[in-house]
């Protein structure tokens, strides 16, 4: 299977609204960073890889199976929304094991799981306490661990460091990146920060249209950073 | 093992939990009498009731109680006397959908009644006016508190210049003048007439519910039928609230992306949440199963203890089946708890549009609010099997809908949901 997204063409209208027109490009294995500003078109994207959205027009295929198979692609994809939650009154193994069974794992896969991936993002020691307990970072650290308990091919992160603060941003890029060993892993931001410490591939969305797709790197250029080439590509655009 | 964590996040909802307390005050309030019946079988002195299926009747009593007979001679006088009763009110009491509803009618329409009277009589209105004034002087008497009070009931007597057929045809007319859902109503004129019931009747009843119903069946039955209240008015909250909860927690995203399939999901909810309504009812029945099995036990009779399960399973699962379907379906189309509304109403007019017993058609839920009466039930068997089956097959293709629109929805194929809430957003910005 080769571990490879590739978008052609792809169109999402809402009504008259075209959210995405003649999306192309090619994800391969690692960090890819998605970055836009808001309403660029990116949780639409994010949505429709994740199966959670019918695409207008085009062609997707993760790791070779068309998303129209959306049965096949729920079990190579592993999704983290934007405003992740769970049941509040669960404990976070009682949340981990319910997406687990959710999933179709077997009770003992879930078990070996759940604690290797508790300690993976460090919540290993809350493992009783009731979700609605945790901070907001405790809650994103959560949601990465339930987005690869199924063990993805690929995994598709949508905003994940919004609202969170400096330290924690860090902590949760360097757990993406750890987790990017063998697989794709999607992150959508507006944050170019988190892109510039993390993906070596990125693509620009601007209005539902791909402003850029290439390598982090050629993107820069002889800017200083990828702040200023994105602010620069920007007013270009405006 | 997704069912049982299903039934468990079903345990911790607060509103089952008053599901609960509505069931268990419904049982106590409703449900207790069984315990006198089982002490007055048990005394050889109690007052003999025809309607305590355990009490053998003892022979040579005067009377062995009182059932609804259409017997003409009775009927047509009692009916009339009460027409004439209301007139004078100048008010009449009818249930046209199973509500209270007093009818006030102008000249033009009191004035067709009293030409229906007269033509039923032979005697004028005012002739039948006075007749009834002079019953009600002669039984007038004064009670104990100084009060006045009619020593027996009123009945004038008359001499009916048309044939029964013809009477029940007039009395149509009158309820329709009414509105319907009159006492005067064809199927309704047999409440005016009564006969008694003999000791072999009565003690055709007590063989009955000795060996066909074997002590428990009829208790199982009434139990049933009050049980059956609680779930056609209350039970839609329980899925409703049920699936209400992933939008609440806001992880729907979070349920659509994973691997598990519509179909598995939706029926593992769907049976947890019937599992979960039924098992208060079946734990609650074990009460008058032991208190009956122990009586039976020392009065060396046959019991039925498998009655409260066969009853539970047989009238109750179908009702919470469609009611679980109705709250499913509305809830997972609306994303709201539309459903509740819906289920709530259906049940309400089900229950009282019908009789307490012997009317199945397509209500909702089996009514039968006695102990006794297994012929009726015997008699109607085979509508209310067909009344079952209907609502498990309704039921189970309900859910299938249920589905379907579920797998959309993951899909983003459907958000009525998500357009009610802009529609809604919008009206709330234009106020």
């Amino acid at each position: 299977m080769n571990t490879e997204i590739v978008i052609e063409n792809l169109c999402k209208n809402f009504g008259t609204k075209k959210a995405l027109n003649q999306v192309s490009f090619k994800i391969e294995e690692g960090m890819f960073g998605l970055l836009g500003r808001n309403g660029a078109g990116k949780t639409t994207l994010m949505r429709i890889l994740a199966t959670l959205l019918h695409k207008s027009a085009g062609n997707i295929t993760i790791c070779g199976i068309p998303v129209e198979q959306s049965k096949e692609i729920r079990k190579i994809v592993g999704y983290l929304p934007q405003d992740f939650s769970v049941y509040p009154n669960m404990s976070v193994y009682e949340a981990m094991d319910y997406l687990g069974v959710l999933s179709n794992l077997s009770k003992s896969v879930r078990k070996e799981r759940i604690f290797k991936l508790l300690k993976l993002v460090n919540l290993d020691d809350c493992h009783k306490v009731k979700v609605k307990a945790l901070s907001g970072g405790m809650r994103r650290r959560l949601g990465i661990a339930q987005a690869i308990l199924h063990e993805p091919k690929v995994l598709i992160v949508d905003e994940p460091t919004a609202g969170l603060d400096p330290e924690e941003r860090v902590r949760f890029r360097n757990l993406l990146c750890e987790i990017a060993q063998n697989r794709i892993v999607l992150l959508s931001t507006h944050i170019v920060e988190d892109i510039e410490k993390t993906c070596k591939q990125i693509a620009v969305l601007n209005h539902g249209e791909i402003l850029y797709f290439g390598t982090l790197q050629d993107f820069v250029g002889d800017q200083e950073g990828l702040e200023e080439a994105y602010m620069k590509r920007m007013e270009g655009q405006s | 093992m997704l069912l049982l964590k299903e039934c468990k996040q079903i345990l911790r909802s607060i509103i089952y939990f008053v599901f609960i307390g509505i069931v268990i005050a419904f049982y106590v309030t409703q449900f207790e009498g069984y315990q006198d019946d089982i002490r007055a079988a048990q005394n050889p002195n109690a007052v003999y009731d025809f309607r305590n299926p355990l009490q053998k009747p003892p022979e040579g009593l005067e009377s062995y109680g009182v059932k609804s007979a259409e017997i003409p001679e009775q009927v047509v006088p009692n009916a009339i006397t009460a027409l004439l009763q209301e007139m004078q009110g100048g008010k009449f009491v009818t249930y046209p959908v199973g509500f209270y509803k007093t009818v006030r009618l102008n000249d033009k329409e009191l004035s067709k009644i009293q030409d229906i009277l007269e033509e039923i009589t032979g005697l004028s209105y005012s002739d039948l006016v006075q007749k009834l004034m002079q019953e009600e002087q002669q039984k007038l008497t004064m009670s104990q508190d100084g009060g006045w009070i009619m020593s027996e009931p009123i009945q004038i007597e008359i001499t009916s210049q048309v044939s029964y057929e013809q009477f029940c045809e007039k009395m149509g007319q009158v309820d329709k003048i009414l509105g319907g859902g009159s006492d005067y109503a064809p199927a309704n004129l047999k409440g005016f007439g009564s006969e008694s019931i003999t000791y072999e009747e009565a003690l055709k009843q007590f063989e009955s519910a000795k060996n066909q119903d074997n002590v428990t069946g009829g208790y199982a039955r009434l139990f049933c039928d009050y049980m059956g209240i609680v779930l056609a008015l209350f039970s839609v909250f329980i899925p409703v609230s049920n699936l209400m909860r992933d939008r609440k927690a806001d992880m729907l995203e979070v349920i659509y992306s994973r691997k598990i399939s519509s179909t598995r999901f939706i029926c593992t909810r769907y049976i947890a949440n019937t599992i979960m309504i039924l098992l208060p009812m079946l734990l609650l029945s074990f009460i008058p199963l032991v208190s009956l099995s122990v009586y039976g036990a020392e009065a060396h009779l046959s019991v039925d203890y498998l009655a409260f399960v066969k009853y539970i399973f047989a009238w109750l699962l179908p009702t919470v089946m469609i009611t679980v379907s109705v709250g499913f379906l509305f809830t997972i189309l609306t994303d709201t708890p539309l459903g509740i509304l819906v289920g709530f109403i259906w049940g309400f007019l089900s229950l009282f549009t019908g009789k307490l017993s012997g009317d199945y058609g397509f209500r909702v839920l089996i009514r039968h609010n006695s102990t006794i009466g297994r012929d009726i039930i015997d008699t109607a068997m085979n509508e209310i099997i067909f009344n079952r089956v209907f609502y498990v097959v309704i039921a189970i293709f309900i859910l299938l809908i249920s589905v379907w629109i579920y797998e959309k929805k993951r899909r983003g194929c459907i958000d009525i949901g998500g357009n009610l809430r802009k529609i809604l957003g919008r009206i709330k910005g234009t106020n």
